[in-house]
């Protein structure tokens, strides 16, 4: 472990699950990501509330102990939802509902979330958020639309906490395109599950 | 600022008395000039709706402040908190603030709705009347305005000092943390204790004590390492990290990656064909 201070930068349970379900298109950027957690200048942060939802899927299964020697990884840090964790993310989903913030909706639809999920900050994605803010994270790295939109338009300007697809800037130049032609440099879009 | 006794009482507001409603009135005792300072009025004005936010927040009521009635001629403005789910007045919190305001005039001793927060940013107030002028508060109803004197200035003043400010108490959670080992205090039996330097606040060390002699043999494998103790952790307030603990498990971690995130490619398969960002949204939409 260097002396100096790594960087905290976040991970959301979607980009854990994006490399552990092979999705080609954000492999690269994922995976390129690997180079500064080994070199000791970020440390991988994963909230309480992502392992869960990333074990669930790999318990009982062959991928069970590879995850569990990846979490004991020495760049890997577990962040526990302690009691300031637990009351942030009870004041960000109170903060981020349209039932106080009226505009919250028409400006999270403008900037491309689906309107069935453009209502309200969920729990879990509280959780995540506040795990980031309490822990003064660099960066949270997310594909989800709604998180993304609420950290350009609020959390980023108010905490210089930056909520964004993974950061692309450590690919190769000349990173060819995934085996399903996605491009390796361009980050994989936000996506949502069809409106019921 | 003007004696009680001599100050004018201020104009009747016409306000219907229903109507919950907080006002400020500024007035010079220039007799040269008869027309407030715009520097005074918005000055005041300014650390009065302060300290009004500051005590609505304390009630835990989200409300705006909507102007009601602004007079040029004496310098008069009156403000209603609108509660922001029902678009209806708060009138409670107008009555608790007046009620309040009134009270600590008369006592100098703090109401039990006003937090240490709530009289720091009246005190503010009381303190930023500018010089020759006479500044009133007021309820919405005619003739109960209240000067704002030394008198109010030193019973606002004992009423702060006499409720000290609220300090968040540490607390303890039982729970786990990660970090290198670093200094081994003791190995005297009564006495066990080291120090777990924490990767992200490397100068905050957390001091950790042990009761079971069976853990020595895992701060010897683990020294110099990473380790993850577990057990009751002591926070302090706004902290991400504790600063104690009192341990009853460690676990020596690895000192290099046994797998890395190459290694976790393709090793699930997410149910029906979801990709991880749909997944992720049908859970957690599902609660």
């Amino acid at each position: 472990m260097p002396s100096s201070k790594p960087t905290l930068d976040v991970w959301d349970s979607c980009c854990l699950l994006g490399v552990l379900n092979g999705e080609k298109d954000k492999l690269p950027a994922l995976l390129s990501q690997t180079q500064k957690f080994e070199d000791g200048t970020a440390v991988l942060g994963i909230p309480s509330v992502v392992v869960s939802e990333t074990v669930t899927l790999s318990d009982g299964t062959p991928a069970e102990e590879k995850m569990n020697k990846f979490l004991d990884n020495p760049y890997v840090v577990p962040l526990q939802a302690t009691r300031e964790v637990a009351t942030m993310s009870s004041r960000l989903q109170y903060r981020f509902d349209t039932k106080r913030l009226t505009d919250l909706r028409t400006k999270a639809i403008a900037a491309g979330v689906p309107k069935d999920n453009a209502n309200k900050l969920k729990r879990a994605d509280a959780d995540v958020l506040a795990t980031a803010l309490v822990y003064k994270a660099a960066r949270l790295t997310t594909y989800d639309p709604f998180l993304l939109f609420i950290g350009k338009e609020y959390i980023t300007p108010e905490t210089a906490l930056v909520i964004d697809l993974p950061d692309t800037s450590l690919l190769p130049f000349d990173c060819p395109p995934s085996a399903d032609g996605a491009s390796a440099s361009t980050p994989a879009q936000p996506t949502r599950p069809p409106a019921e | 600022m003007p004696d009680r006794k001599k100050s004018r009482k201020a104009p009747s507001e016409k306000t219907s008395p229903s109507t919950p409603a907080l006002s400020l009135k500024i007035e010079t005792t220039d007799s040269k000039s008869h027309n407030v300072d715009v520097d005074d009025f918005f000055k005041t004005a300014e650390k009065w709706l302060s300290a009004l936010k500051a005590f609505a927040l304390e009630q835990g009521e989200l409300v705006k402040w909507e102007i009601v009635e602004l007079k040029k001629s004496s310098a008069f403005i009156q403000v209603q908190p609108i509660k922001v789910r029902t678009h209806k007045p708060a009138a409670k919190l107008v009555k608790s603030w007046d009620d309040g305001l009134r009270k600590i005039e008369r006592t100098g001793r703090p109401p039990a709705k006003f937090s240490s927060t709530s009289l720091a940013a009246l005190e503010e107030f009381v303190f930023s009347v500018p010089q020759n002028t006479v500044v009133s508060v007021g309820n919405g109803r005619a003739g109960a305005a209240l000067p704002i004197t030394a008198l109010t200035q030193r019973r606002v003043e004992e009423a702060a000092h006499r409720r000290p400010v609220e300090t968040p108490r540490e607390y303890v959670s039982q729970g786990s943390v990660r970090g290198r080992l670093a200094v081994l205090d003791s190995w005297k039996p009564d006495e066990r204790s080291f120090h777990l330097q924490l990767p992200l606040a490397p100068d905050k060390h957390v001091k950790c004590t042990y009761r079971d002699p069976a853990l020595v043999s895992s701060l010897g494998s683990g020294f110099e390492g990473i380790v993850e103790i577990t057990g009751l952790l002591s926070y302090k307030p706004d902290q991400p990290w504790p600063f104690a603990a009192d341990i009853d498990r460690i676990r020596v971690l690895p000192r290099a990656p046994e797998v890395n995130l190459r290694d976790l490619v393709g090793l699930i398969h997410i149910p029906d064909g979801l990709d991880s960002v749909s997944y992720v949204r049908s859970v957690r939409d599902a609660e």
